[in-house]
């Protein structure tokens, strides 16, 4: 069998986390199928180099589950306040915006554990 | 014609690449190398990912080199804004030289200094998406600061906290790295079973995780342990697997603090002309990679061992020639003291022993 190498575990875990990732993105974050999609390609890229960041080298690659999904909501946040700049915002994309990443990312963490 | 400069984006690069174009761009003297930035991709951050990690691993090595680069890359990032990779990867990048230029700042008894740079590597890791992790390994190099500046009370309290940090964030090998603080203090405090238990412990689990630099840092400390307690055989047999994996690592500052140990012990064992050899294998090797303050500690240990030897004068002159090396050190107050101590019995007839031995005794040669 061939040995699996870091970045393929890396490619691994963002293929789990895509799902949750994109209908984060999509539905609570409202961005279109096209965003989410330059978005998660973005994020795929970010993820690969955070993985070989000084002292996460040896970090087991499923420890690094929660800083993705931070990474995605922080990147949905601040692409929708770029975007929409200080336009009025409907409730639901307000009260989301809001929230700190981190929680949210934590909760998605959760999800994938209870679906899994 | 005026006009601006519109920059298109450039294909990303593969790991390999900015990897090579790191060691590429190091090799370009600091001063032509801002003017090349684009042809060098010094915005790209593969590159930068790869520059981080060889000054990294040259730490210990090179601590003087190092500062000088991390200090480089951190004012490049800083100004002009650029705007550098995806989220938060400029401020990753700008903590991370930081914390680098910081550490090699400690490594050479830059303390004041070390701390500005850890404050500034503090503010970027603020914005960084995994700043639990990266302010975790900052608090170790804090932790290792104040261990230097004898805070042993201080350092036994928060080791604990810091490495269940580690450990809940699943980075075992930080974790492991934060027992050594741990063994230093025990050390430090006089209780030298309980340090040989902590550096037995931290030799299995860096075997364990196949950790050469953390293995030799434990053999190197266990030496001096077994070293201390007069266990001759013990010390001679973990200070020869320990310059094994030093050299096998090609780490000089490894490699000196062997050759120091084993100046301890040739002392110890009434061998005095085989431990001042030793002594100077290790001011050698310390020279050739300009820590300048560790040679200087070794003239102090050597002129120590003079004395022993009756050999006033040839002491008095490894005194005077390491005085200006400690005078550029920011050392706490009672080495300060020390120092003006034995200065003012340099002046004199009489060599202060106590002063000397109290200043040596300032400089630790066990750090990780």
């Amino acid at each position: 069998m061939k040995n699996r190498t870091r970045a393929d575990e890396v490619n691994d875990l963002f293929e789990r986390a895509l799902p949750v990732m994109h209908s984060t993105l999509e539905t609570d974050y409202r961005m279109t199928r096209r965003e989410a999609r330059d978005a998660e390609h973005d994020l795929f890229v970010w993820f690969h180099r955070f993985a070989r960041r000084n002292g996460l080298t040896a970090t087991p690659v499923r420890s690094l589950r929660l800083p993705l999904l931070v990474a995605a909501c922080q990147y949905g946040r601040s692409f929708q306040l770029w975007k929409h700049g200080g336009e009025d915002l409907d409730e639901s994309l307000g009260r989301v915006l809001a929230r700190e990443p981190q929680d949210l990312a934590s909760e998605l963490v959760d999800r994938m554990d209870r679906e899994s | 014609m005026a006009g601006r400069l519109l920059r298109f984006p450039t294909k990303p690069i593969s790991s390999d690449e900015g990897a090579a174009a790191a060691r590429a761009a190091l090799e370009v003297p600091i001063e032509s190398r801002e003017i090349r930035a684009f042809a060098l991709q010094l915005e790209e951050p593969e590159v930068l990912l790869g520059i981080c990690g060889i000054l990294r691993s040259e730490l210990e090595t090179a601590p003087d080199k190092v500062l000088r680069e991390a200090e480089f890359f951190y004012r490049f990032l800083e100004q002009p804004k650029r705007s550098i990779g995806i989220l938060d990867e400029r401020e990753f990048f700008l903590g991370e030289t930081a914390l680098v230029a910081g550490t090699a700042c400690r490594l050479l008894y830059r303390r004041e200094d070390a701390r500005r740079w850890f404050d500034r590597s503090e503010a970027w890791f603020r914005h960084t998406v995994n700043s639990v992790a990266d302010w975790a390994r900052l608090s170790y190099q804090r932790l290792a600061l104040r261990l230097e500046e004898r805070e042993f009370e201080e350092v036994r309290e928060l080791v604990p906290l810091l490495i269940e940090s580690f450990e809940k964030l699943d980075m075992r090998e930080e974790a492991l790295k934060c027992r050594f603080l741990e063994g230093i203090v025990l050390m430090e405090l006089d209780q030298p079973t309980r340090a040989l238990e902590t550096f037995r412990r931290i030799r299995s689990g860096a075997r364990a995780m196949g950790n050469d630099q953390l293995l030799a840092t434990a053999l190197t400390n266990l030496a001096q342990l077994h070293a201390g307690l007069g266990e001759a055989e013990e010390a001679l047999d973990a200070s020869r697997h320990a310059l094994l994996v030093w050299r096998r690592l090609n780490n000089r500052v490894g490699v000196a603090k062997v050759h120091w140990g084993m100046g301890d012990l040739l002392r110890v064992k009434g061998q005095p002309s085989s431990a001042v050899e030793a002594y100077r294998e290790a001011q050698k090797e310390f020279a050739e990679i300009g820590m300048r303050g560790d040679v200087a500690a070794l003239q102090l240990v050597v002129a120590d061992l003079l004395l022993d030897l009756g050999q006033d004068d040839a002491a008095r002159r490894e005194i005077v020639a390491a005085l200006p090396a400690i005078d550029e050190m920011q050392m706490v107050p009672e080495g300060v003291a020390a120092l003006a101590l034995l200065r003012e019995s340099v002046r004199g007839r009489r060599i202060d022993r106590v002063a000397l031995r109290e200043l040596h005794g300032y400089f630790d040669r066990s750090e990780s």
